[in-house]
């Protein structure tokens, strides 16, 4: 199988992180209940995990890195932090359900969607700047599109809520490890991103960099202050309940070491390269359309495109069949969708990772270009 | 041996703290704090030698390590000190 739906996960991971998820199955316990040896490695592990992710982003201190179980864990907790009943929040126009879901469910919270179109940063910051006017609490923003690849306008917009003293939230499910992410340059209160996906580790790690205090989500045992039934007041404790994730945070630490060893820029311009190769093949063809760019500064390696005849579930049916694993559907972003006008059918997203090559490009364009439009579901699935 | 110990706030202050007491050179080792030294609760204390104790809290608190308490070993037990 020729993977491209890394915006979901990166499936194909470094060798080291295998490794250290494996290692860390036979040596570890867990971290801060104990003073025996397996429990201390798992304690330093957490520790040089925290303090290579604070250089990487740019925290200032470690221990304001906090894991979580995914990037949707980390926004809850922002989420629940900044957005009280009533408040009123700007948001992007391309957020993911992972932010929408639990602002919808905060009662009373008013929406201020700012819906620019694709690739026209210049007028998504002017929508937030009219909804920073208006008034705000909060602000929310994801740093790419995980539909569209589209590298939204973060340093414009977290200037403009440093001005107007509007905490922001950065979704950095699709930049971490790709794009330069710096949470104290932006001023941020948080940045919620993934293990899983562009820093190389296992499912069910997550990370949110808190550039202020934080609710807890959970509550529970922290190894800490243990007497006391309030939730310590300090981080990373505060907000890390429960035993930890070691096997997971192992291989992110694995997975992050590779990034950073590869180099955010290098990843980047990997990808960008793949994408353009099929955005390239795509717009020479009448029978798909193509929400692409070629400006690198404003689209990373994702790239939606959707059959002019058919649907785009049979379409990614008929690839998988051949060998190739793309996601069709709406991608759990509906405002995406709808902001770009791709609301009725959602479209196919081919999203690269550092793993693929031009080659397995050149052969996912042949593949689509066999053959005419693909067959209709209903075609597809009629029982003769 | 006398030692004195450094009590930190949580493990990860402690398991800092260790790591970078090492990478200057002192010798040190992390192990949950007696029981009766916290008023707390559970916590990790940093084990040094007296000796190095001026210069350990100094690389701390440059780093942003700050310890709840410091006690030195005497003869009846634990005895709180002042940190230099």
């Amino acid at each position: 199988m020729i993977y491209f739906d890394s915006a979901a996960t990166t499936f194909q991971k470094p060798a080291a992180v295998g490794r250290a998820v494996s290692g860390a199955l036979a040596a570890m316990s867990s971290p801060g209940r104990g003073g025996y040896p397996s429990a201390q490695l798992a304690d330093r592990t957490l520790v040089t995990c925290r303090e290579e992710l604070a250089e990487l982003f740019h925290v200032p201190d470690p221990e304001r890195v906090v894991f979580t179980s995914n990037a949707t864990h980390a926004l809850n907790i922002a989420i629940r932090s900044l957005v009280r009943p009533g408040s009123r929040v700007a948001l992007s126009g391309y957020e993911h359900n992972a932010v929408t879901r639990p602002l919808h469910a905060v009662p009373g919270a008013r929406l201020h969607v700012v819906s620019a179109p694709l690739f026209r940063p210049e007028e998504m910051v002017r929508g937030f700047r009219r909804a920073l006017e208006a008034g705000a609490d909060a602000a929310v923003c994801t740093h790419v599109s995980n539909v569209f690849g589209y590298i939204l306008p973060v340093e414009e917009i977290a200037a403009l809520c440093r001005q107007r003293g509007v905490p922001l939230i950065v979704d950095a499910s699709q930049s971490a490890g790709i794009l330069p992410v710096d949470l104290a340059a932006w001023g941020a209160a948080f940045v919620a991103m993934p293990g899983h996906k562009g820093l190389y580790g296992p499912q069910g790690t997550g990370v949110l960099l808190c550039g202020r205090e934080a609710e807890p989500l959970l509550r529970g045992g922290t190894g800490s202050n243990s007497k006391e039934q309030e939730m310590p007041e300090f981080l990373p404790d505060r907000l890390e309940a429960g035993t930890h994730n070691m096997p997971g945070v192992a291989g992110l630490l694995a997975g992050v070491r590779f990034v950073r060893q590869l180099g955010l820029a290098r990843i980047r311009r990997h990808e960008w390269r793949l994408k353009e190769r099929l955005l390239t093949f795509l717009e020479r063809r009448r029978d798909f359309r193509v929400y692409g760019c070629h400006d690198e500064a404003l689209q990373a390696g994702v790239l939606s495109f959707a059959p002019v005849e058919g649907d785009c579930e049979t379409l990614c049916a008929q690839l998988a069949e051949a060998g190739f694993a793309l996601r069709g559907g709406y991608h759990c972003a509906p405002f995406a969708h709808r902001t770009a006008g791709t609301l009725e059918g959602g479209t196919v997203r081919f999203s690269a990772s550092a793993f693929n090559t031009m080659e397995e490009t050149a052969a996912l364009c042949r593949r689509l270009g066999q053959g005419g439009p693909p067959k209709t579901a209903e075609e597809k699935f009629t029982i003769s | 041996m006398n030692h004195v110990l450094i009590l930190c706030r949580s493990v990860t202050q402690a398991q800092r703290g260790g790591m970078l007491l090492s990478r200057s050179g002192i010798t040190n080792r992390i192990f949950r704090s007696p029981a009766g030294l916290t008023e707390r609760g559970c916590s990790y204390a940093i084990r040094i030698s007296p000796e190095a104790l001026r210069y350990s809290m100094e690389l701390l608190r440059r780093n942003g390590i700050l310890p709840v308490k410091v006690v030195a070993q005497g003869p009846d037990g634990y005895a709180e000190v002042n940190a230099p």
